[in-house]
C-alpha cells in the first residue's frame, strides 16, 4: 500500500514540538552549567590549588547562571538560528518575514524569553492561540519558529496526511514514501 | 770350518761349465716365444691354488696404499659402464637402507629453495586438478581456527574493509530515522491541537497563514 506524508517544511511550528525543544534546551543548559561548575571547582581546587566553592549556591553563581543561559540561547540562535533543543526537534527561528534572525533580534528574543513565563506562562499562549503561533518573546523580537529538518523533509505522519488529503483543506506538497 | 768334498767340488765345476755352455748354445728368446702362455694359464686351476693359499698372510704382506697410489682412478672410472652397473642395482633395496632424516639434516633447504624458479614451477602446476584432489572437509577439520584467528590482524582488516564507516553510516541513518519518527509524532500532535483550537475559536483554517511570507512564496528557510 502506497503511503504518503505531507511536507510541512517552513510551516509555523506548533506548541508540542516547541515545548519539547524548550525542555531539551533547559535540561542541556542546566546540565552543562552544573557540570561546568563542578569541573571548574575540581580544576581550581585540585590542580590550581585555589580553595573555592564555585559549585555551591551564591549570588555570583546565580549571576553566572543567568549569563550562561543568555549565552546559550543567544549564541546558538545568532549563529545557527536554532538552539540545540530546536535542532533536535527540527525547528528554526526566523524573523517574521522568513529571513534569518539577526544577532540583535536573537538577543531581544533571548532577553524576553523569561518574560513569557510570567503569569503562569501566559506569554506562551500565543503559540496555541495566535494566527502565526508566536509567543510573547517572538512578537517582541519579530521572530517566528518554523519546522526545518535540515536536508530532510519535515513531514506529517501518514495517517494525518491521509486525513488532510481526504479533506483537501490545505494545499500541502505530497512527499512520496517510495 | 766346513770341509769340502773334493769330488763334489769337481762335479760342481763341471756342471757349471756345462750349464754355461748350454745357455750359450740355446736360443732363449726363440724358445720363450714358442711357449703357449695362454695354454699354460688355462691349465692352472686358480681355485685349487686359492685353496692352498693363505690369503690372510698374503694380504698382510700386501701394501694396498702403494697399489692405490699407482692406480689412475679417472681412467679406471672412465672404463666403467655406468648404465650396466646401475641396471644391476636394486634401487628399492638401496633406498630402504637410506636414512632419509639424516640425509635431510645435511641439506641446506634455504640454498636449495634459492635455486628453485618458483614461477616456472607454478606454471607447471595444474591448480584446478590440485584443488579437486583436496578434501576440504578433512583439511578444515585439521585447522585450528582459534589459533588462526588469533594470528589475524583483525583491527587492520576491519579498517581496510571500511566497516567502521559502514557502521557509522548505518548508525547515523538509524538515529536520524528514529529522531524523524519522534518529530513526525510531535508535528502531528501540533497540527491536531492547532486545528482543534482554531475551530473552537471559530477561525477559517483556509484563511490562516501557514508559514512566513517569504517562505510562502517558495523560498526555503
Amino acid at each position: 500500500m502506497k503511503q504518503s506524508r505531507m511536507d510541512v517544511s517552513g510551516d509555523y511550528a506548533g506548541a508540542v514540538t516547541r515545548l519539547l525543544a524548550h525542555w531539551v534546551d533547559i535540561a542541556l543548559a542546566g546540565f552543562l552549567f552544573v557540570g561546568g561548575s563542578v569541573a571548574l571547582d575540581y580544576v581550581l581546587n585540585r590542580i590550581a590549588g585555589i580553595e573555592t566553592t564555585v559549585s555551591e549556591p551564591s549570588l555570583w553563581r546565580g549571576i553566572a547562571a543567568v549569563v550562561w543561559l543568555f549565552l546559550y540561547w543567544w549564541g546558538s540562535l545568532a549563529l545557527t538560528g536554532k538552539t540545540p533543543g530546536k535542532a533536535l526537534l527540527g525547528l528554526r527561528v526566523l524573523n517574521r518575514e522568513g529571513e534569518s534572525l539577526t544577532g540583535w533580534k536573537a538577543a531581544v528574543r533571548t532577553v524576553f524569553l523569561p518574560v513569557s513565563y510570567v503569569l503562569f506562562g501566559a506569554g506562551f499562549l500565543g503559540i496555541v492561540l495566535g494566527r502565526e503561533r508566536r509567543a510573547l518573546h517572538d512578537v517582541v523580537a519579530g521572530s517566528a519558529v518554523v519546522y526545518d529538518w535540515g536536508p530532510r523533509t519535515a513531514e506529517l505522519p501518514s495517517p494525518i496526511s491521509a486525513f488532510l488529503e481526504d479533506r483537501a483543506e490545505r494545499e500541502y506538497e505530497v512527499v512520496d514514501d517510495s | 770350518m766346513t770341509e769340502v768334498d773334493p769330488l763334489h767340488g769337481r762335479v760342481g765345476k763341471l756342471a757349471n761349465a756345462i750349464a754355461a755352455l748350454v745357455v750359450q748354445t740355446l736360443d732363449l728368446p726363440g724358445l720363450v716365444s714358442e711357449i703357449d702362455v695362454p695354454a699354460i694359464v688355462d691349465q692352472i686351476d686358480i681355485a685349487e691354488i686359492m685353496d692352498h693359499s693363505d690369503l690372510e698372510e698374503i694380504l698382510q704382506d700386501f701394501d694396498v696404499d702403494t697399489v692405490l697410489d699407482n692406480v689412475d682412478i679417472n681412467r679406471l672410472v672412465g672404463r666403467v659402464d655406468a648404465d650396466a652397473l646401475l641396471a644391476g642395482v636394486d634401487v628399492n633395496a638401496l633406498l630402504d637402507r637410506v636414512d632419509v632424516n639424516a640425509l635431510l639434516d645435511r641439506v641446506d633447504a634455504n640454498a636449495l629453495l634459492d635455486r628453485v624458479d618458483a614461477d616456472a614451477l607454478l606454471d607447471r602446476v595444474d591448480v584446478e586438478r590440485l584443488i579437486n584432489r583436496v578434501d576440504i572437509d578433512q583439511l578444515m577439520a585439521r585447522v585450528d581456527l582459534n589459533a588462526l584467528i588469533d594470528r589475524l590482524p583483525l583491527d587492520e582488516i576491519v579498517q581496510r574493509a571500511g566497516i567502521p564507516e559502514v557502521v557509522s553510516d548505518s548508525t547515523s541513518h538509524m538515529v536520524a530515522s528514529f529522531i524523524d519518527m519522534l518529530r513526525r509524532v510531535a508535528v502531528g500532535v501540533d497540527l491536531v491541537i492547532y486545528r482543534f483550537v482554531q475551530r473552537v475559536m471559530g477561525r477559517d483554517l483556509k484563511e490562516l497563514p501557514n508559514r512566513p511570507e517569504l517562505l510562502a512564496d517558495g523560498e526555503g528557510s
